[in-house]
């Protein structure tokens, strides 16, 4: 898994420095002092399970995105909020299902998708092309999931509570556009599953205009 | 300068545009509604209500009744392995075998077991529920010395339609038996393990793989 996270990050991260070559000179995000603007981020994101949820879908998700929607409050302070989408699948040689009389085992299909809508602020730790930042995120969302055995099939969804610490650096390319990277720990009460309050790491990497 | 404000806009804007229809594009094509193939799944049954450690005996059949499309009468699969571990598995589990029974020449009289257990191979595609007690080759309760009565089960039966090489395990309450037009004998327990045998060989591994995982699913089916 760890490697997996480092092929992750260190792609997002070439992408970066092609995208960002000979961005020297570009501004970046809050340094205009006439105004406080505004930044609008679309990312594609790939999540790497943890704990709990590793019993329901172990495997890494390269589904998934986020929009945000950042508002400079301060010169270096930005609250807004975001959305996600993050699709977990794996198909398993063998898993069961309880049935009212009875219980059916074999090869099993696991499937869930969250969806969240995050408050977020991010504090921008310096201007220039390469503004590294430190955010928290706090919301909620909605999460289904499908497990199928057989032709037996159980589907449930529900809501749940989320919360998230997030790091991340905007790379400028050239004024009002940047590249996002950005890691999530994301923290939820959603059940997929037997597992409880499933977490996550999310990697994402994408554009932010500005 | 305008022109160049202009290409900086457009630039920026399809490189969202871009990443935004990359996303759509992946939730479009995510399909949650997938199943796999029901092949190799198991399912196993238990009367509801019924405390299956308070048997203590059971009779088994000395062969496994074969039910084909081609109805070829009172036919059997050759099976011993398997019918072997059936018996073992019952036996580790604290239950005393005390017949055998050949659904070939049945007993005149009933056994005197609290439980019988009955063995099925089903070589057909069949989607109806208990669609094997239409064919001669099932074993029937006559067959094992017990005219006059019907099998029953207290269960819906999960819709998983039945392909060749299915296996069917049943285990029926004797001791329990209901006087009737036709009596009852409550099936207690079953397992349907489906497709393991596509090739008609019922003593191959994944037959008795099967089986083991239906015990294994079932750990109620003991006796204290």
């Amino acid at each position: 898994m760890t490697r997996m996270v480092s092929q992750v990050i260190g792609r997002a991260l070439l992408a970066a420095v092609l995208l960002g070559a000979g961005a020297a000179r570009a501004d970046g995000y809050l340094e205009s002092r006439r105004q406080l603007s505004t930044l609008l981020s679309v990312t594609w994101e790939a999540a790497f399970p943890q704990g709990a949820a590793r019993d329901f879908v172990d495997k890494t998700s390269f589904r998934g995105g986020q929009l945000e929607l950042g508002f400079g409050v301060a010169s270096r302070l930005a609250l807004g909020v975001s959305a996600s989408w993050n699709w977990l699948a794996q198909n398993r040689a063998m898993g069961s299902l309880d049935l009212p009389d009875g219980t059916i085992s074999g090869p099993a299909y696991r499937r869930a998708q969250l969806i969240g809508a995050l408050a977020t602020g991010h504090w921008y730790l310096r201007g220039g092309a390469v503004q590294p930042y430190l955010g928290v995120g706090l919301g909620g969302g909605w999460h289904g999931t499908h497990v199928a055995v057989a032709n037996v099939i159980r589907t449930a969804s529900g809501w749940h509570w989320a919360g998230e610490p997030r790091v991340g650096v905007l790379l400028a390319v050239r004024p009002g556009l940047a590249v996002n990277l950005q890691a999530r720990y994301a923290l939820t009460t959603a059940r997929l599953g037997d597992a409880k309050d499933a977490r996550w790491i999310a990697v994402d990497v994408g554009l932010a205009v500005y | 300068m305008r022109a160049g404000r202009h290409s900086s806009s457009a630039c920026r804007a399809r490189g969202v545009a871009l990443i935004a229809t990359a996303l759509l594009a992946a939730s479009c094509s995510t399909d949650i509604r997938g199943q796999p193939g029901v092949a190799s799944a198991v399912v196993s049954y238990r009367a509801p209500g019924v405390a299956l450690g308070t048997f203590a005996t059971f009779a088994a059949a000395s062969q496994v009744g074969l039910v084909t499309a081609a109805q070829g009468g009172k036919v059997f699969a050759a099976a011993p392995s398997l019918r072997a571990a059936v018996v073992s598995h019952l036996e580790s589990r604290g239950f005393v075998r005390v017949a055998d029974l050949d659904p070939a020449t049945p007993p005149a009289l009933p056994p005197d077991a609290d439980l019988v257990v009955n063995l099925t191979a089903l070589e057909l595609a069949a989607t109806d529920p208990a669609f094997w007690l239409q064919y001669a080759g099932y074993s029937q309760p006559a067959d094992f010395g017990l005219p006059g009565y019907a099998w029953s089960y207290p269960w819906p039966w999960v819709d998983v339609p039945a392909q060749p090489g299915t296996l069917l395990v049943e285990v029926a309450d004797l001791r329990g038996r209901t006087a009737g037009t036709p009596g009852q004998i409550a099936v207690v327990w079953a397992a349907l393990a489906y497709g393991v045998a596509p090739g008609g060989d019922w003593d191959a591994a994944p037959v008795i793989a099967a089986l083991d995982r239906a015990l294994a699913q079932s750990p109620y089916l003991a006796t204290p």
